[in-house]
């Protein structure tokens, strides 16, 4: 057997380490914030990088209560679902229409949903708070859902579109010969076997909405509309140098995620990485 | 009617479109021409918008401020494209060639779980890490003795750290995405051909540059594109960490877009800022594309 030279030998174990680099650099930031939410403000200032003496569990229930957590949170979640909703209806039906029907516009309709993926939502700011605030939906829910669902439907038709025009075509012919209408295609055929590329719309479409910043911040001007992302910001933004606090609230709103991401890593690396991924 | 059957064809295809359609021309194709129109207008987000025609554009190249942004934009912009891609290829081939095979999905969700949080968490919490005073990196480097007592590393407060401090954290996250893609190209390599010149003699760094590289090309092209249009969207992160601070050293065109149009009230000049900055990015998103797509051949 041929002994592998000492250089070769050297190589790998450096590089392992270098792994593990990467690896501890990737995680640590998360275990630093966790830690740090347990610990009392001072023990904050005094040693950041220890583990906490104490266990300070209150100051999660007081981060809590302090920041209306739990309003911003039901917020999200409300924003998200029915933006998610409107958006599969909307861009799904859209999307059958652009494979499997033929009509004039199709490919002027299709290039506009490229295309607007482009448009950056500062473009935008201005006109859209105007927009708003003449139709009166300025500072509500319904308004930001409306703007929020506009901008994701781009990106679900073109990838609804894709994936529809991967179905074979003699499923859609052989419907037709079985005189079934469009709907009942749509309906009983194309949907069920849509199952991968919804849940990847879905995971896509709620992360982005979830995570949504500058029009959640820009269009809701009433605090207890707010939702987690302007919230976050808003509790950083203050001259307050309570860090415990500020750690456990980062903490809450991080977790639930992370914890989905533990069981769903699969569906969400798809979900995230869509329409970029070739095959 | 079978005329206007004939020219249209399906018809009842309009109807399925329709919702999105409707949606989209409204609230993007109407709203990028109400931009223009305020562009030309002043106004302070109430009352009356009065007609000035293209004064803030004459105003906007008169404008240090601006023109300081929009280098602070570029440079964000060109880290965004050459380090994310350099990130997401180091991860993917690390991932695919370098870690035993039964680890590879948990070292996967290792690399890719920064990506699970919202930019405005991850500014939050590297601008913590940041802090001077508890911060995770002084703590680190104070550990390492490479600081003497009562000196601290404020990479965030200082005019010329600023802006390439606070892309750290979008590396940090980013790459993630890109190892997920390089690492989906690299999959579709078939074996044999690596094996063929692995047969051949050919040293891993041989096989790295003329066979895996020059394959990733169109990969590497798209991955780049892709962060150069997010690069000029760039807000969420460097808002939360920096607000455009200190001073206006990491104050990027959209942020000086948001303080025009919400600090200072001036909404027609905001729109008229964020109209160039539209043009500059579809033309260079342009003018990349086809630089790419002539390197590819």
């Amino acid at each position: 057997m041929n002994k592998k030279p000492v250089p070769i030998v050297l190589a790998q174990i450096l590089f392992m380490f270098f792994i593990v680099a990467l690896i501890i650099i990737t995680l640590y930031p998360f275990c630093w914030m966790f830690l740090n939410s347990f610990k009392s403000n001072s023990e904050v200032f005094r040693n950041p990088l220890s583990l906490p003496g104490k266990w300070n569990f209150n100051i999660f229930l007081s981060a809590w209560n302090t920041y209306s957590i739990g309003t911003a949170f039901r917020n999200s979640l409300k924003i998200t679902v029915v933006v998610v909703i409107i958006n599969l209806f909307s861009s799904s039906l859209a999307a059958f229409a652009t494979s499997h029907l033929n009509f004039k516009g199709k490919t002027v309709f299709l290039s506009f949903c490229i295309g607007c993926q482009v448009v950056s939502v500062q473009t935008l700011l201005t006109s859209l708070f105007s927009l708003l605030k003449d139709i009166n939906m300025y500072n509500t829910h319904m308004g930001l859902i409306l703007v929020l669902t506009a901008f994701s439907l781009p990106m679900s038709v073109y990838l609804f579109h894709g994936f529809f025009k991967g179905v074979p075509k003699d499923l859609y012919e052989s419907s037709k010969i079985d005189a079934c209408s469009n709907r009942q295609y749509y309906i009983k055929i194309l949907l069920p076997l849509s199952k991968p590329i919804i849940s990847t719309v879905i995971i896509f479409q709620a992360m982005n909405t979830w995570n949504e910043f500058l029009m959640s911040m820009t269009f809701l001007r009433n605090s207890k509309l707010w939702t987690i992302p302007p919230l976050l910001n808003n509790i950083f933004s203050g001259r307050s140098q309570n860090y415990g606090m500020q750690f456990a609230a980062l903490s809450i709103t991080v977790l639930p995620i992370l914890l989905l991401y533990v069981f769903l890593q699969k569906y969400f690396i798809k979900g995230l990485t869509a329409g970029a991924v070739k095959g | 009617m079978k005329k206007l059957k004939q020219k249209l064809g399906d018809c009842t295809a309009y109807l399925y479109i329709a919702p999105t359609a409707v949606l989209m021309l409204i609230f993007i194709v109407y709203s990028l021409f109400s931009s223009i129109g305020i562009s030309l207008t002043q106004w302070k987000g109430m009352g009356e918008k009065t007609f000035i025609g293209l004064n803030n554009y004459f105003e906007l190249l008169k404008d240090a401020t601006f023109w300081s942004s929009l280098k602070i934009q570029f440079i964000w912009v060109i880290m965004s494209v050459v380090l994310l891609a350099v990130g997401g290829l180091i991860l993917s081939l690390v991932v695919e060639f370098f870690i035993h095979r039964k680890l590879i999905p948990a070292v996967r969700t290792i690399f890719f779980m920064p990506m699970m949080i919202s930019l405005v968490a991850v500014g939050i919490l590297w601008a913590l890490i940041y802090n001077p005073m508890i911060g995770l990196l002084n703590e680190v480097i104070e550990n390492l003795g490479l600081l003497k007592k009562g000196q601290v590393l404020d990479l965030l407060g200082n005019n010329s750290t600023a802006l390439y401090a606070a892309f750290i954290p979008a590396f940090w996250q980013w790459s993630g995405f890109g190892m997920v893609i390089f690492s989906a190209a690299i999959q579709g390599i078939p074996n044999d051909v690596i094996e063929a010149a692995r047969v051949d003699g050919c040293s891993i760094l041989g096989r790295l540059r003329y066979i895996i590289l020059p394959l990733l090309r169109p990969t590497i092209a798209m991955v780049c594109t892709l962060n150069l249009i997010g690069g000029f969207k760039c807000f969420d992160l460097l808002f939360t960490m920096t607000k455009g601070g200190p001073g206006i050293a990491t104050q990027s065109t959209t942020i000086y877009i948001y303080k025009e149009m919400f600090v200072n009230g001036n909404y027609g000049y905001s729109a008229a800022m964020a109209i160039i900055l539209f043009i500059v990015t579809v033309f260079f998103s342009l003018f990349f594309f086809q630089v790419t797509r002539r390197f590819e051949n």
